[in-house]
């Protein structure tokens, strides 16, 4: 049986919460002062430093280094840590069994096998660290620019247009599915679980979203939209903040290194 | 006479892909700094004419120029028009109200430093600061009309389209915006109110059409909003306070209760 309203709730409060983690951009924070172009470039460095890396030592590392960066930019590391958990645990559970393939180390009456563990563990502090940095960037960064600093990057634009437009949308989803939620709970008793009631739910959040991405697309035309989205150029400057990240960053590439070669 | 018009359309048509017929045979014309309101009854076709007269959709049938030419560039109006629709949900789309407010600008290519002055301006008729950095889910229906009009606004527009703009706003921010509309009409722009509450249209506009699907009456406001009969038929409740005015047998029919206060003095 499906509780439509509580699988809906729980999508809703997650992108939720996942978009109010823009108001931390306008934080005076360390991270925030520092210009989108570095922390771009930086977190693909340190993403490619982590999923490659073969031993626990760096992903921990630089687990750690965020999460201190995250401090430093006012996050309290309750709000860090629940924006990136869900995805290690989704990651645990697909290269699970893997730590029981083969098994042949006795462990509490479970075959284990030994190797296949150490990668599941491996893989999920990879995740981790990975999804750490992507959060911290997101956390630091307003997406406007971000886009601007990906157009002055010579980014495709039609890459950037998707972006915009999709996250955009996102906005005006969450909105009518919050809003179908609440008149659906107005007028309820209570709660039914039923295959049936899910698919009519979604059947009508579907209809609904195309009918409201036209709205959308009117108002992005009536100010000023013609198929490519524009950001105040921000100028790239270097700051004493940004010297410093670049500086630790490239210690980090030191440190893997020294760890992987 | 020609020169001066920004907006003339003929004969306009728009019947939706659902049969539904929303504006039949519409006539309508705009003029530098004009203030002018469409008027009527729900579903009577406001809504789209006037995005048919704000160039984000285009009729059926009939004719429309823009500053007396009818192949304009739609991206040459846009710096000119502003518009604010109905729903503030679908004016709000980024990730916070700042983003919101700079889209408009940042699109028609307005410089930064422009653009903080405008917003400075705004921030004090629309109480923006405490707002800048909420995600817009997170306002109240008023704030969200406050800073749907602010966006539009934002662009510094040469004629400003309305859709039913006051409909969340409390008494208190009502007047104050009105007032900063009319600050700003007097400064040259144009507005084109849409509304089916009259009690704000003699606020807002000197020259009214009634719309019924078609263009069923036109001329001043006092000329319009005075006359029960064309409102009673096409589905509008005429003013209170024309009402009294009239069942008084006042000459002249006040359209707003300081009108009204003033004429029972001077009796």
């Amino acid at each position: 049986m499906i509780d439509i309203d509580k699988t809906a709730g729980d999508i809703t409060k997650a992108i939720r919460n996942f978009m109010a983690a823009e108001e931390f951009s306008y934080i005076n924070g360390y991270m925030q002062g520092i210009a989108a172009e570095i922390k771009i470039v930086a977190s693909v460095v340190l993403i490619f430093l982590a999923i490659s890396s073969s031993s626990f030592v760096f992903p921990l590392l630089l687990l750690l280094f965020s999460i201190s960066l995250a401090l430093a930019s006012r996050i309290s590391l309750a709000t860090y840590i629940s924006r990136f958990y869900i995805i290690p645990l989704f990651s645990v559970i697909v290269v699970l069994p893997l730590a029981f393939i083969n098994g042949n180390t006795d462990m509490y009456g479970l075959l284990i096998n030994a190797e296949g563990a150490k990668y599941v563990a491996l893989f999920t502090v990879r995740v981790m660290a990975a999804v750490a940095t992507v959060s911290l960037l997101l956390f630091t960064t307003r997406f406007s620019a971000i886009l601007s600093a990906l157009r002055r990057m010579k980014f495709p634009m039609t890459l950037i247009t998707i972006m915009a437009i999709v996250y955009r949308y996102l906005f005006t989803f969450l909105t009518q599915l919050v809003n179908m939620l609440l008149g659906r709970r107005s007028r309820m008793v209570e709660r039914r679980k039923s295959i049936k009631g899910a698919s009519a739910f979604a059947g009508n959040f579907l209809s609904r979203i195309l009918s409201k991405s036209d709205a959308v697309y009117l108002a992005m035309r009536a100010r000023g939209f013609d198929g490519s989205v524009k950001t105040f150029d921000r100028k790239f400057e270097w700051s004493s903040a940004g010297i410093i990240y670049t500086t630790m960053v490239i210690s980090m590439v030191f440190l893997w290194a020294i760890t992987e070669l | 006479m020609g020169d001066n018009r920004i907006i003339e359309a003929e004969g306009i048509t728009y019947t939706y892909p659902d049969g539904t017929l929303a504006v039949e045979n519409a006539h309508f014309y705009l003029e530098r700094g004009e203030r002018v309101a469409i008027v009527g009854p729900n579903g009577s076709g406001k809504s789209t004419l006037l995005k048919i007269l704000s160039a984000l959709m285009e009729p059926q049938e009939g004719s429309i120029k823009f500053y007396g030419k009818e192949n304009v560039k739609e991206k040459e109006l846009r710096k000119k028009f502003g518009i604010i629709l109905q729903n503030p949900d679908d004016m709000l789309f980024n990730a916070t109200v700042m983003e919101d407010l700079e889209f408009g600008p940042a699109q028609i290519g307005m410089k930064r430093n422009e653009f903080e002055k405008i917003l400075e301006e705004l921030d004090e008729i629309f109480s923006l600061s405490p707002l800048l950095k909420k995600p817009p889910f997170k306002l109240s229906e008023g704030e969200k009309q406050r800073v749907a009009m602010a966006c539009a606004l934002a662009t510094k527009p040469e004629v400003l389209f309305l859709d039913e703009p006051f409909s969340a706003l409390d008494v208190g921010m009502k007047r104050k915006v009105v007032e900063y509309l009319n600050k700003l009409n007097a400064e040259g722009m144009a507005m084109v109110t849409v509304s089916h509450e009259l009690d704000i249209i003699p606020r807002v506009a000197d020259r009214v059409y009634l719309l019924n699907r078609r263009v069923v009456a036109e001329g001043k406001v006092e000329e319009i909003l005075s006359d029960d009969k064309i409102l009673t038929e096409n589905g509008m409740e005429p003013l209170p306070v024309a009402k009294i005015a009239a069942a008084l047998g006042m000459k002249d029919i006040p359209l707003t209760i300081e009108e009204f206060i003033n004429a029972l003095k001077s009796k």
